[in-house]
């Protein structure tokens, strides 16, 4: 990206005319800085974008913890807090989408639509620290259990205790059981029939006692009589339009009920264990037209070749274990991430399993699978902006863009490189983790 | 070069097919299907539709592939979805079961139906074509009752579609089974059209081990049996009297309501009975209550067959069954393997199944559902024909689930469920090569990871003896070798 915006202290309106897009999209008044803006300028041995190509000896321009630029060779403030990284690489904080890392073993059965996660949720420092530690800046914690256990919450391992929490409640979480799902569904479908029938039932009566009203002649029975009401209810016309009041939809439905009416931002993460699991969920979806993502449980050996194609040509966004897998009943391997992600699925790798070390020895796991085959851009996507994009998130994390958070890790090495660790982490543009010392 | 050369060449052949096999698994993989297509089947047209990345109109199946490669263009996608989906089996020995065998004949499908049966039978445009030449074609067997290859009940919502017990029982040339009680196909990697019927059986126990249940049983279809001939006198009494009151019926649910279809000859009871008494009970039940019954197990049936014929008695027994006779009885007693061909001439419908109604992937070969042909050879053991022998796990089996207007034989109207196998499908060296389920193709032993380098020439002969297992990497080293 060769973005150079020229910048002056007093004529900032030579910052218009100059030739790159994103620069002349950049309001003028943005690098007039006022009392408020408070800029932070990292100078990067490379950068790791996740949007173009990586950026060697570049610059991010930081302002009140969102980036406002990243290039080359930009301008800054004088009085800039300058971050040298010149020895470092940097990257977006790593994001875990699935994870209950931290939380209590606890479970619940049923559907719990209007449960979150964030009540069993209690910031836990030192394994922020571990987690920080490993890259991961972002957490997607998920509520436990059979059926419906209820909705996620989006946090951050570190920073501000105010701009922690990103999405309570998020998305909901259900383990494979297509007979409980579609019955959760079923049910919330009637939720939906049943106000839409209320509705009707009101626009009738209404439109009845316009009628009568029009006609003027004194109703023999009043309108209102059926319900079991009492019969005193006047037989003129009520000096006050009457509102309709919807039938109260059960609140552990309620999640559900908007997830059937396509509420903004709200999706679906369905479990799955196989192939055939994926297959039944399609039956289910072939029902029930909501927002869905997958989670595949891509074991040792796993059958979910077999669902490749069908999950390419949906452009189904999916949670995978980094693993290399074997088919099933056979000695053959396959790259099932790989075969995924060239179907046309956008590919998100969790840890095998919640604990520290897995979340720490994640980027090796990338290593492995792109050693194997996997491109390196689709495997650092798969951990920072293609989660983000499933949480919902991606305005403001994954990648290191204008206008998007400055949650980044820095690392002695390439992300790729087994060898390289995380030395700093910078949370909203302030440094929240450092590591000195050749070890931790 | 010697013969011992030649026969070496020939070992080294053996050595590789595994490997040829694997290969051709991955093929599978990849989405490559051997089928041939009549019509427009281009390289071009299969890029196209793998590149346009829509939501799949119907659910993938082993052919979707070349399904995809004849849609064109996204504005004729509604008009694809409306049309006809063809497919045939061509140049077959086709064993139609009910009918005759037909040599070198066609059979031409839509939309998952029997089309058309015959030797000039002009196949449409875009016909998905296998072709089975050298072939025979028989319908898909029935087992009427197995556990493992479908999940619990509603099988729709609890198969594994990609299971390996439902690859194995495709590979046997099972195309319908038993679950519980409902029938469903073995729709592999699909759930579309799975179930073929609900509520198959009514499961009576008249067990002379608890009178009590026994007097019970009895009591209870005499009660039914009351109401119906109560109604029966209010339909005639209603003529008369219009205010007439029903018989009362609140009563008939859960157990009576299985009842009062019994009696109604809307179902059929399933009891399973052993020795000649239990036989002779459960007729003599079926008899004085009018019902239609079938039996299960039944070792000691040839020894009262008139019985079961006159009850109108059908019988699901497992020829291979080994009861000794109990030598404290004066009669005659123990399983005779003749079962299945004395039932059949007393008129009785047999079906055949094995030992273990399920897949097993452990223990002794050959007793269980991988073999469901073999438990019908065994019945040509007993002396009954091949014909005979190949309707109790066909058309027999069928009858006796009540779905024999959908399966169980080949005729223009069923549904279009194949095996296609390289021999008698009663041989024991015969191999299927081809299961086609609702028109689709449901195992193909080429393509198929557990069979595909078992004998995959699809000669029925004899193995030399390089093909011994266990296969050798390399011929060993014998010194000297011919000039």
């Amino acid at each position: 990206m060769d973005v150079r915006i020229r910048y002056g202290w007093v004529d900032s309106v030579r910052l218009a005319l100059s030739v790159c897009c994103l620069a002349a999209l950049q309001p003028a008044l943005a690098f007039q800085q006022s009392d408020d803006e408070i800029f932070v300028v990292i100078k990067a041995g490379k950068i790791v974008t996740m949007a173009g190509d990586d950026i060697r000896d570049g610059v991010i321009v930081i302002v009140n913890g969102k980036v406002r630029a990243v290039g080359k060779g930009l301008d800054y403030p004088g009085n800039a807090k300058i971050i040298d990284a010149r020895s470092l690489v940097v990257m977006p904080g790593m994001i875990n989408p699935h994870t209950r890392i931290g939380l209590p073993r606890y479970t619940r059965s049923g559907v719990h639509g209007d449960l979150t996660v964030a009540a069993e949720y209690l910031p836990n420092e030192s394994l922020n620290k571990d987690l920080l530690d490993s890259g991961y800046t972002v957490l997607g914690l998920y509520a436990a259990g059979r059926g419906v256990p209820g909705r996620g919450l989006v946090v951050r391992t570190g920073g501000d205790a105010a701009g922690r929490t990103l999405l309570d409640p998020a998305h909901l979480w259900i383990p494979f059981d297509k007979k409980a799902t579609r019955a959760a569904l079923k049910k919330a479908q009637a939720e939906i029939d049943k106000v839409e029938k209320a509705r009707k039932e009101f626009d009738e009566k209404q439109e009845k006692a316009k009628k009568s009203a029009g006609k003027k002649t004194p109703a023999t029975k009043p309108a209102t009589k059926k319900a079991g009401k009492p019969t005193s209810q006047p037989t003129t016309q009520p000096t006050t339009q009457p509102v309709f009041e919807p039938p109260k939809i059960a609140a552990a439905y309620q999640a559900l009920v908007d997830l059937i009416q396509k509420k903004e931002g709200l999706f679906v993460l369905l479990d799955s264990r196989r192939a055939s699991d994926v297959i039944h969920l399609f039956d289910v979806l072939d029902e029930f037209d909501i927002a869905h993502k997958f989670k595949l449980r891509n074991f040792v050996q796993t059958d979910y070749d077999r669902v490749v194609d069908a999950l390419g040509e949906r452009e189904a966004q999916v949670i995978l274990l980094p693993y290399l897998n074997y088919i099933m009943y056979s000695a053959e391997r396959i790259h099932l991430i790989k075969a995924l992600s060239d179907a046309g699925c956008e590919v998100s790798l969790v840890p095998l399993f919640d604990s520290t070390r897995e979340f720490g020895v994640m980027r090796q796991r990338l290593t492995d699978l792109v050693r194997d085959g996997w491109t390196r851009e689709a495997a650092l996507k798969s951990v920072t902006l293609h989660p983000a994009r499933l949480l919902g998130i991606d305005e403001r994390f994954g990648s290191i863009e204008e206008g998007k958070e400055a949650d980044l890790i820095f690392l002695d090495g390439d992300p790729l490189d087994p060898f390289a660790r995380v030395r700093q982490v910078m949370i909203a543009g302030e440094m929240v983790h450092t590591v000195e010392g050749d070890v931790k | 070069m010697s013969e011992k050369q030649a026969t070496r060449q020939r070992g080294n052949e053996a050595t590789r097919l595994p490997a040829a096999a694997l290969r051709a698994s991955v093929a599978r993989r990849a989405g490559l299907s051997f089928v041939l297509l009549v019509g427009l089947c281009s390289a071009d047209a299969e890029g196209q539709g793998r590149g346009k990345r829509q939501r799949p109109r119907s659910r993938p199946t082993s052919t979707q592939s070349t399904q995809a490669a004849s849609e064109p263009t996204s504005t004729t996608q509604a008009a694809e979805k409306e049309k006809d989906r063809y497919f045939a089996v061509i140049n077959g020995v086709v064993h139609t079961v009910t009918g005759p065998v037909l040599d070198g004949a066609t059979v031409l499908c839509k939309n998952g139906k029997i089309l058309e049966i015959g030797r000039e039978v002009r196949l449409p445009p875009e016909t998905e074509v296998v072709d089975a030449a050298g072939m025979h074609v028989y319908p898909g067997l029935v087992a009427v009752s197995a556990s493992g290859i479908h999940g619990s009940e509603p099988p729709e919502d609890t198969t594994n579609v990609f299971g390996i017990s439902m690859n194995i029982a495709l590979a046997g040339g099972i195309t319908t089974a038993g679950v519980g009680n409902s029938v469903a196909k073995l729709t592999f990697g699909s759930v579309e059209d799975m179930v073929v019927r609900r509520k198959v059986f009514v499961r009576l126990s008249y067990s002379t081990r608890s009178p009590i249940a026994r007097a019970k049983l009895r009591g209870d279809l005499d009660r039914v049996r009351q109401y119906l001939r109560d109604l029966d006198r209010h339909e005639m009494e209603k003529v008369k009297d219009k205010d007439a009151k029903p018989p009362e019926k609140e009563w008939i649910k859960g157990p009576y309501a299985g009842y009062l279809k019994l009696l109604k000859r809307e179902s059929v009871a399933y009891m399973t009975v052993g020795n000649v008494h239990q036989i002779l009970d459960a007729c003599e039940l079926a008899e004085t209550f009018g019902f239609r019954l079938v039996l299960r197990g039944a070792h000691e049936a040839w020894l009262a067959p008139g019985a079961l014929g006159r009850a109108g008695a059908s019988a699901i027994i497992t020829p291979r069954t080994w009861i000794d006779a109990d030598p404290r009885y004066s009669r005659q007693t123990g399983s005779s393997i003749e079962t299945a061909r004395i039932l059949h001439d007393h008129g009785v419908t047999v079906a055949v199944i094995p030992q273990t109604a399920a897949i097993l992937t452990w223990g002794v070969a050959g007793r269980d559902l991988t073999h469901l042909n073999m438990e019908a050879a065994f019945a040509v053991r007993g002396g009954m024909s091949n014909d005979d022998a190949l309707a109790t796990i066909t058309i027999n089996a069928a009858r006796i689930l009540g779905i024999d207007d959908r399966v169980g034989s080949l005729e223009v109207g069923k549904d279009a469920d194949m095996v296609i196998a390289d021999g008698d499908m009663l041989h024991f060296m015969t191999q299927v090569h081809y299961t086609i389920v609702n028109a689709r193709i449901a195992y193909d032993k080429s393509q198929d990871s557990f069979f595909a380098h078992i004998r995959p020439d699809g000669k029925p002969e004899v193995p030399d003896f390089d093909d011994i297992w266990p296969r050798r990497l390399e011929w060993p080293d014998e010194g000297d070798s011919e000039p």
